[in-house]
């Protein structure tokens, strides 16, 4: 049944992995592309190592770092504006991941660096809809239960309102923001240990000069 | 050919070479541009085309190298496809290549270029794994092959750029052993021992390279230090935009915000610099490199960041960026020379 919900975008030019996962990071189906089998692909879902020629990286693992990155994303983006965000890109050198939010679990593409990242846009949201008829039909998908299941902006740094019109006055100089705090690099910044650097305002009005 | 004959110009050399370029000849149309550029070192038009051809040169080289190794897979075609492969940059074709020839005839010298791959993908993506795994390899490689001196180049290489100078020392005596006198290696023996007192343990280098992504001989970005007036035009016209509501430029410590104000600009500006570290790292544990672009896409709008070479552009947008604000964004963070948006 999973196979039959990422097919669609194995066909895809450029797919290297597919797969369904949980919001937790649990590989659900992972479907990898495989030189071994002449570029189709297998399924690697129970598979806890790099078994394939040249691949560097288990599937278990990845999207495990997958769906922790979607949550930190989200959780940092919870501080920009009231909507929680439902595509996740990251285009990076050696390949490129996407990731489509789906009820209470997540389908994600890793694709060729390169590769025109617009044209997954409607395969992966046809993908969670249909990852989201087969929970009903299974009668696992329930609402509420998918919103409570959602991340929540931090406690205390509620997202912004859309900014005011006299923001964006062309004559406004930039807002300069120092940061403090060396953040541990490889993980999070602790969302308190961000602090204004006394003296700066947000906002250097000592350039107003537009 | 005649015109070029009566009037060796640069239009009858890059017509000759388009001539050759339209009948398939890639290695005449770079040899008709050698030969142009002899005389005229300076025209850009017979560099493009010596580029290209060089380029669809290597592609045919590659397809015959693959059709070779269907009918008679041996070690001088793998060992060519590997050379010419890392050589473009191709990790991933080369470590699949060089997995395959270790899995099929076990030649010691295939370990090298599998070590080599994964070293490229350390250089490039700057993952711990990659890292220890290319060392490693080119330790099992270096006893097997013990006059090679190539797998000890890449230990050093791996070592030095990740500021694990006493492993460093070790590749380069043994280099030394192979190459005894060579004043060039002596030079970097005596750099490499002054830093020893500082060295730091292998794999204790390589997790602090992933952890902050920089190499050790990387410039200091912490300074956060960068000419604002430059920037403040480009950040103004992203802003302007009509279907930007925020525009960030991020570099070290330091954030411009364009488009909000006081404690909003204060609380956007530390959500951008949050993704962007959260996907730098997320990117390089995933294997899959450098981070070039991060977008968060919903109904609210998208968050995208790009990173670059003097810092990172960040717009909050109601819709995907396109065109002229992603020309900007590229402005902004160096990846194009600044007017080149306009």
């Amino acid at each position: 049944m999973m196979h039959d919900i990422l097919q669609p975008l194995t066909v895809q030019p450029g797919v290297k992995q597919a797969a369904v996962i949980s919001a937790d990071g649990v590989p659900v189906c992972v479907l990898e592309r495989s030189s071994m089998a002449n570029g189709q692909f297998v399924d690697c879902t129970n598979s806890s190592q790099a078994s394939l020629e040249g691949q560097r990286i288990d599937p278990a693992s990845l999207v495990a770092l997958a769906a922790s990155w979607v949550d930190d994303v989200m959780r940092a983006g919870g501080q920009i504006a009231w909507e929680l965000p439902k595509r996740f890109v990251l285009a990076a050198s050696q390949g490129t991941l996407l990731v489509q939010q789906g009820p209470n679990a997540h389908v994600m593409v890793v694709i060729e660096p390169d590769c025109d990242t617009g044209a997954f846009s409607l395969p992966l949201e046809a993908a969670v809809e249909r990852l989201h008829r087969l929970l009903r039909d299974l009668g696992r998908f329930d609402p509420d239960q998918n919103a409570a299941a959602l991340p929540r902006p931090v406690p205390g740094t509620g997202p912004m309102a859309a900014p005011s019109i006299d923001a964006y006055a062309a004559g406004s100089s930039p807002a300069s923001v120092m940061f403090t705090d060396q953040a541990p690099a490889g993980g999070s910044p602790a969302s308190g240990s961000y602090r204004p650097q006394p003296g700066t305002t947000a906002h250097d009005s000592s350039q107003g000069n537009h | 050919m005649r015109a070029l004959g009566r009037d060796a110009s640069t239009a009858n050399y890059v017509t000759l070479a388009k001539e050759h370029a339209a009948l398939g000849e890639p290695a005449n149309v770079l040899r008709v541009c050698r030969e142009g550029l002899e005389l005229h070192p300076e025209s850009a038009e017979l560099q493009r085309l010596a580029q290209l051809a060089r380029e669809l040169h290597q592609e045919q080289r590659l397809q015959e190298l693959h059709r070779e190794l269907e009918s008679a897979p041996r070690s001088a075609v793998f060992r060519e496809l590997c050379e010419l492969l890392l050589e473009n940059g191709d990790a991933q074709p080369a470590l699949e290549a060089a997995s395959r020839w270790r899995t099929l005839t076990d030649d010691p010298e295939s370990v090298y270029y599998v070590a080599a791959a994964h070293a490229e993908f350390f250089f490039d993506g700057r993952r711990s794994r990659d890292g220890l795994l290319a060392f490693q390899l080119a330790g099992e490689s270096a006893k097997q092959l013990p006059k090679d001196k190539r797998p000890l180049r890449l230990q050093f290489e791996i070592a030095r750029r990740c500021g694990a100078w006493e492993d460093a020392r070790k590749s380069l005596a043994r280099l030394l052993e192979l190459m005894p006198g060579n004043p060039l290696l002596e030079a970097r023996f005596r750099r490499v021992l002054s830093n020893c007192a500082h060295s730091k343990p292998l794999p204790r280098a390589l997790t602090e390279v992933e952890r902050s992504g920089r190499f050790v001989d990387d410039e200091p970005e912490e300074t956060g230090s960068f000419d604002r007036e430059s920037l403040r035009p480009t950040l103004k016209k992203l802003a302007a935009r009509p279907e930007v509501h925020v525009a960030f430029f991020l570099r070290g410590n330091t954030a411009l915000v364009q488009g909000a104000h006081g404690p909003t600009a204060d609380r956007t500006a530390r959500a951008v610099r949050e993704v962007l570290q959260v996907s730098r790292s997320s990117a390089r544990r995933m294997a899959l490199g450098r981070a070039i672009e991060i977008r968060a896409e919903g109904s609210f709008g998208a968050l995208v960041l790009k990173p670059g070479k003097l810092g990172t552009a960040a717009v909050w947008a109601s819709q995907i960026p396109r065109g002229g604000v992603e020309d900007l964004m590229d402005e902004l963070n160096g990846e194009i020379s600044p007017g080149a948006a306009a």
